[in-house]
């Protein structure tokens, strides 16, 4: 089976603020309308790496060359973070 | 090498507070001599009573008012307005009822220096408007 390929939505934009990453949404976003999401670095990666279609094992294996994953979560951190992304309507399936 | 740390989310929603986009304006429909003195250093112009800027309602953290002054330049300072809800100048208005007078005609008189000068007392009217802006 295919792995499924996402993508940011327009809904949301990132905008980086001194040290912090913080998605606006400038669309129609449902729930999360009059809020900000702050992300950590590392959230804040996974979001920018699916500026371009990607599946969740490419973006694994581009953090791969950018992360020292000793404790060996990284996989894990991606897929549901992903996961959660998507059924926040924050990324979209690529169809 | 970067090392991995847990992805971090925190949304933080922002409900809006309708008082704090409250706004409050008036101004003074008189034009001329004072209509209720003879005093002709008595007079109203639309670019001081009759100008919506001359005038502060400083609301609380509801957005009600909590007075009402207009900034005399010639006096150089802000007088503090007596309010009334009639025509008579009779009935005083506290400040905090404003906000049930929206659309209607208020009265309300300003005193030389805040009565510490001359004597000389304004008698003004003019439609409130205002309230919440959501």
């Amino acid at each position: 089976m295919q792995e499924p390929k996402y993508v940011t939505t327009p809904d949301f934009i990132l905008r980086e603020i001194g040290d912090e990453c913080v998605l606006v949404p400038i669309g129609d976003v449902g729930e999360l309308e009059n809020s900000m999401i702050s992300f950590n670095e590392t959230y804040s990666f996974i979001w920018k790496q699916f500026n371009e279609p990607h599946t969740i094992p490419e973006v694994i294996e581009i953090a791969k060359s950018e992360y020292e994953d000793s404790e060996g979560v990284m996989e894990r951190h991606i897929t549901e973070a992903t996961i959660e992304l998507v059924n926040r309507n924050i990324l979209k399936v690529v169809d | 090498m970067k090392t991995w740390t847990q992805p971090m989310a925190e949304v933080q929603l922002f409900v809006a507070n309708e008082y704090v986009a409250a706004c409050w304006s008036v101004a003074c429909d008189v034009i001329g001599q004072d209509k209720l003195t003879s005093n002709t250093g008595v007079t109203h112009a639309q670019n001081a009573c009759g100008n919506p800027a001359k005038y502060k309602f400083k609301p609380d953290a509801n957005g009600v008012p909590t007075g009402l002054w207009e900034h005399s330049d010639s006096q150089n300072m802000d007088l503090e307005c007596d309010i009334f809800s009639d025509s008579g100048y009779s009935q005083i208005i506290n400040a905090s009822e404003l906000p049930g007078y929206v659309g209607k005609t208020i009265y309300w008189r300003t005193k030389h220096y805040n009565g510490n000068g001359d004597g000389r007392v304004w008698s003004h009217e003019g439609t409130l408007s205002g309230g919440n802006h959501s």
